[in-house]
């Protein structure tokens, strides 16, 4: 079967201008980046700020062109598809974004940001027939339809999430790219969001690219997880085989940083900093932070490949 | 809370009606808003009906007679029942002239700034969401537009009407002249205010999610970023509306603005100024009274209208 995503060495670069008398520079946020979701997975991508998740997200969406690489949607080749194609693959993919409080616009009534989707794409749906969605969909995502008729003003955070998930849903895609949905909400709503979108998956059979920063989350509704660093995937494999037997020095550390209830021991943060994006380091990007770094780490970057169950891209790893 | 009319058929009938229903329900509530709206209403009905309103028609010449210049307010020693207002210096009854004034001052008020939003609220928010070149060409056409004064613009736009239309057509075209001036002289604030406001709106996510949805750029610029961005417009227009009749007047006053044998109400208080210090105040007075009511009354309004406009306030 064609998988539902497919990335092959997708890249971002974003060229910075930094002043009158000095060069461009360029930050590499996507650096080769290969992916694949299958119809009805989770892929949890988790990483630190500045390590590409969202850049993926833009991408993966087609809000953003890669300046390098493939991406395929239902085995089509984004890059090369002509209007009608790609019209068509934006309603297999949609998204819900970070802060619920900015994704809805403050001027439009509920049934008319819910409706705007098939407006747009279902262009022969009468009015009545787009409320009646609009209906459904909010009755998917747990709210009434008394809902239609107000304003995003009027709804808590978690609501304006739910909102904007069935936003997302209107256009029935097969993949939902979620980029952080939960990191702006209380912690006592993050779960109901978080088990609304299993439920969803489990009803509809939709896959999730799921960004986060939270290892918990990942616990929580992942298949498979990427380990984002500097642009980079350094780590990918299925959640328990990533959980349990961590192959990448950076995962290890992160896993280890992650605050539990019950410590048994001190987490060791990374030492360092994450390395200026514009003056990316030779090598492995994680090599001035990494405890086991050796010479050949600082010279060669380090490719993708199969250790056991796992992808990792580190030279000692295996 | 919401009317019914939403419910029962959400076409885009019933969304403006509904944003009127809105905009008057804001204005019920504040008492301020109130009275500024029926000050304006009334004044904007005097001034569109001041042909019937006005007890003489100052634009008639024959009608005038200098023995009847510079007539004192009735209530005033001299003062005669027929000129309650008095006259000015050519023997116009001041109340006609001021209703007749205020029709061309609110015309050219009202159809300036409307102009003048058109074309800079339509390059600010295409400079603000092309950015680049694009953003870099329009921000540099309005630099060098702001580096020449509105009185000069007007000045250069009516030296080439002047030239380019035969003498018969002038006249008629003084108007038009004046208000493509005014508004050459004005679309800049418009374009930088929707830009700046464009730039802030443009990164948030609700744009982004229109993108994701497959909404083109111009529709995304239409319908979610034009509603976002016009509250700071609505005031700045209504403020404006005020300066593009004093920029009428000024312009009258140099012989570029309507003709001397039609004042409005800038060329009334500018003709008032000369017998100011002559003892006849009555004929700057009035028609500056007038214009002071009508300004605050539509600034008035228009913090009622943004406020009813923006749901996030209701």
């Amino acid at each position: 079967m064609t998988l539902l995503v497919e990335a092959q060495d997708l890249a971002r670069h974003y060229t910075v201008r930094r002043g009158l008398w000095r060069s461009p520079g360029t930050v590499r946020a996507l650096d080769g980046v290969s992916l694949a979701i299958a119809g009805g997975t989770t892929l949890a991508v988790v990483g630190e700020s500045g390590s590409g998740k969202s850049t993926l997200a833009r991408a993966v969406t087609m809000i953003e062109a890669p300046t390098a690489g493939t991406l395929r949607i239902d085995g089509v080749d984004v890059g090369q598809a002509d209007r009608a194609a790609l019209a068509r693959l934006r309603t297999r993919v949609q998204m819900v974004f970070q802060n619920p409080y900015a994704s809805l616009n403050p001027r439009k009534s509920i049934a008319a940001l819910l409706g705007e989707p098939l407006a747009i794409q279902r262009a022969t749906l009468s009015a009545r027939a787009r409320r009646t969605a609009a209906r459904e969909a909010l009755a998917r995502v747990g709210l009434g339809s008394a809902a239609l008729d107000r304003y995003p003003h009027m709804f808590s955070g978690g609501q304006r999430q739910r909102i904007a998930i069935a936003r997302a849903l209107m256009l029935a895609p097969a993949l939902v790219v979620a980029d952080e949905p939960v990191a702006a909400l209380d912690v006592s709503i993050q779960a109901q969001v978080l088990n609304l979108l299993m439920d969803l998956k489990d009803s509809s059979g939709i896959a999730y690219l799921f960004i986060t920063h939270n290892l918990e989350v990942v616990r929580h509704i992942a298949d498979e997880v990427a380990v984002m660093y500097f642009g980079r995937i350094v780590e990918r494999a299925a959640k328990r085989t990533l959980f349990e037997a961590p192959r990448h020095p950076y995962t290890q550390v992160l896993l280890a940083a992650t605050p539990t209830l019950a410590p048994r021991r001190t987490p060791t943060p990374p030492r360092g900093e994450p390395p200026s994006p514009l003056a990316p380091p030779a090598g492995c990007a994680f090599h001035g932070r990494c405890p086991l770094a050796v010479d050949r780490c600082r010279v060669e970057v380090p490719a993708l490949r199969q250790v056991g169950e796992t992808w990792v891209a580190c030279h000692l790893a295996g | 809370m919401r009317g019914g009319a939403l419910a029962g058929s959400p076409s885009t009938n019933a969304l403006v009606a509904l944003w009127r229903s809105e905009a008057v329900r804001a204005l019920r509530r504040s008492k301020v808003a109130a009275v500024a709206a029926i000050v304006l209403v009334l004044a904007v009905g005097a001034a569109a009906f001041a042909s019937w309103v006005a007890p003489y028609d100052p634009y008639d010449l024959r009608s005038l007679d200098l023995a009847n210049a510079l007539v004192p307010p009735a209530w005033l020693d001299g003062g005669r029942t027929t000129y309650w207002l008095g006259t000015d210096d050519q023997g116009r009854d001041l109340w006609s002239a001021i209703l007749y004034g205020a029709r061309i001052s609110l015309a050219v008020g009202i159809a300036s700034v409307a102009l003048a939003v058109a074309i800079g609220v339509a390059l600010g928010l295409v400079a603000g969401y092309a950015g680049g070149r694009v953003d870099a060409l329009i921000m540099r056409v309005a630099d060098v537009q702001l580096s020449f004064p509105a009185i000069l613009i007007a000045l250069l736009i009516d030296g080439v009407a002047r030239a380019a239309l035969p003498q018969a057509a002038q006249s008629h075209a003084a108007l038009a002249v004046l208000v493509v001036s005014i508004a050459a002289a004005n679309w800049v604030q418009y374009a930088r205010s929707v830009r700046s406001s464009t730039l802030v709106e443009k990164r948030r996510e609700y744009v982004q999610a229109a993108r994701v949805i497959g909404i083109r750029p111009m529709t995304i610029m239409r319908r979610h970023l034009l509603p976002n961005v016009l509250g700071p417009v609505v005031v700045l227009a209504t403020i404006n509306v005020a300066t593009a009749i004093i920029t009428e007047a000024t312009l009258s006053f140099l012989g570029v603005g309507v003709p001397v044998t039609e004042p409005s109400l800038g060329s009334l208080i500018r003709i008032g100024n000369d017998f100011l210090f002559s003892g006849e105040w009555w004929i700057t007075i009035f028609p500056g009274t007038a214009l002071v009511v009508l300004v605050l009354a539509i600034n008035l309004v228009g913090d009622a209208l943004r406020d009813a406009l923006d749901p996030r306030a209701r």
